[in-house]
């Protein structure tokens, strides 16, 4: 089946969230580290995994403007070369695409499949890169609330300086983060001709275990109400299923900005916004470390669905 | 017989002074209608399967809403809570009143709840900026069953102890208050005295 609108919303919608936490509330840490080797059962053996401590890496390279912002930086880092030390003790810096290097910005790492010479491919580099990790990693999910707060099986992403020895494990969850799910849909007829305003409820449920970061996001998010948002095509999502920047839609790296500037005439609006924080008399029947909040969005989009 | 000529300004004059003269005659007219219109709101309220459920707590089991077990624990509300009776006392607060008289016509306005209003006065038990009227209508998870439990006994009698696997039920969202005031907005708008 083709791409429907259900699908476009929830595109649109991921891209934007992710925007307007990293743009406007710096939600990211820049961090300098180290790619452990790690094996991957989904991947097959061509490929030689690194993966850092941290994930998700932030992969839209607009944000790195030359103003600097409330972190000293000018933004955040979008990781797109590694460097290390090969067997031998010799050094090299390779950028994405050379020695089959991709990066995984949804999972914090790094692989190679390596050039036909056999070059750079092996578990035993030393790899290092800057990278920049989101405060909130963001999840689509059809996990209902009480499957995310009452099992509760995350792992806590550490961004606040401790060491870590080891990479993550690929396609865990990783904490802080938010999970968003499109609930339901409504078209309303609203003029003659076909036209309806199509209803849809996305919920967001964030997870975090610092209440300082509950807040923020809970705050941009009511900010967000009566905004609007550029709708983006299925298709045109960023990353591919190796969690890479789609180099052919996106040939100089992809900027939110820059398509929010080139798409002025499809938007989404943002009609309602309800933000709450789970109450803290039955938050201690939860994991008591983790901070939960709930953001109910109420998007409109004006379409004619019948004649589409 | 001779042409009675009124002059326009005492057709002005009397014009002017007909509002103060309609009002006693309409005023009670118009109460009466509205009351009627008001009780017919108020006993849909009461007579919606929805109220019908959360009236009866935890005894509404099972649920003709929820998958599992009652409405109400479905929800998370503690056994002394009357969720029910916070709208009852809003709707009841719906008014027809008089507002001013102007010329020859008479300002009556109708106050009643709107459902943003009845959406903020009730939260849920366990995220107090969402609302379970709204959660009826456009859908809520069933997190209220699992956190509204207590070591032995559930505080709503309703709830179960949380395991290792989450099976809440599905909630099956239903038109409910937005309804009932459409209903009483259709009735009002055709209010005549006629």
């Amino acid at each position: 089946m083709k791409p429907q609108f259900q699908h476009t919303l929830v595109t649109s919608f991921f891209l934007w969230f992710d925007n307007h936490l990293q743009k406007r509330g710096d939600a990211y840490k820049n961090k300098t580290g180290i790619f452990y080797n790690m094996t991957d059962d989904r991947l097959d053996d061509t490929y030689n995994v690194y993966s850092s401590p941290y994930k998700q890496f932030i992969f839209d390279s607009g944000l790195n403007t030359s103003v600097v912002d409330s972190q000293g930086t000018a933004g955040p880092t979008v990781v797109d070369r590694i460097s290390g030390q090969r067997e031998d003790g010799s050094a090299f810096e390779i950028t994405r695409g050379t020695s089959g290097l991709k990066i995984d910005y949804e999972n914090g790492r790094v692989f190679f499949t390596g050039d036909n010479a056999g070059n750079l491919p092996g578990n035993n580099l030393s790899l290092s890169g800057g990278f920049g990790v989101k405060d909130f990693n963001l999840y689509v999910t059809n996990q209902t609330e009480e499957d995310l707060v009452i099992e509760n099986k995350f792992k806590t992403n550490d961004r606040f300086g401790n060491l870590e020895t080891s990479g993550v494990a690929p396609y865990d969850q990783v904490l802080p983060a938010a999970f968003l799910t499109s609930e339901s849909i409504r078209n309303e007829p609203v003029a003659f001709g076909g036209l309806d305003v199509t209803q849809t409820n996305v919920k967001v449920v964030v997870m975090t275990t610092d209440l300082y970061c509950l807040d923020c996001v809970l705050s941009l998010a009511a900010d967000a109400r009566h905004r609007s948002f550029a709708e983006i095509d299925f298709e045109d999502f960023p990353t591919t299923e190796f969690g890479g920047i789609k180099t052919g839609t996106y040939p100089t790296g992809y900027s939110y900005n820059q398509i929010e500037a080139d798409n002025t005439s499809e938007m989404f609006h943002i009609e309602d916004v309800n933000v709450s924080k789970l109450s803290d008399r039955i938050k201690k029947k939860v994991n008591p470390n983790v901070f939960v909040g709930f953001i109910d969005f109420e998007i409109h989009k004006y379409r004619s669905p019948r004649t589409q | 017989m001779s042409r009675v000529v009124v002059p326009q300004g005492a057709v002005e004059i009397a014009l002017k002074q007909t509002g103060k003269f309609v009002k006693p005659q309409v005023e009670p007219i118009l109460a009466k209608e509205f009351k009627k219109i008001k009780n017919s709101m108020l006993a849909e309220f009461n007579s919606h399967p929805i109220t019908r459920e959360l009236e009866q707590k935890t005894n509404a089991d099972p649920s003709q809403f929820v998958g599992r077990g009652s409405l109400f624990g479905f929800i998370g509300f503690d056994k002394n809570d009357d969720p029910t009776e916070t709208v009852r006392e809003m709707l009841k607060t719906s008014d027809l009143r008089f507002i001013r008289i102007k010329k020859e016509i008479v300002d009556f306005k109708v106050f009643y709840p709107s459902t943003e209003e009845l959406f903020q006065a009730t939260p849920l038990p366990w995220a107090s900026g969402r609302s379970w009227l709204k959660g009826i209508e456009s859908g809520m998870s069933g997190l209220g069953r699992y956190l509204n439990t207590e070591t032995e006994t559930s505080r709503s009698g309703g709830g179960i102890q949380s395991e290792d696997t989450v099976r809440s039920g599905g909630f099956k969202n239903t038109k409910y208050i937005s309804e009932i005031l459409n209903n009483f907005i259709k009735k009002i708008n055709k209010l005549s005295i006629l």
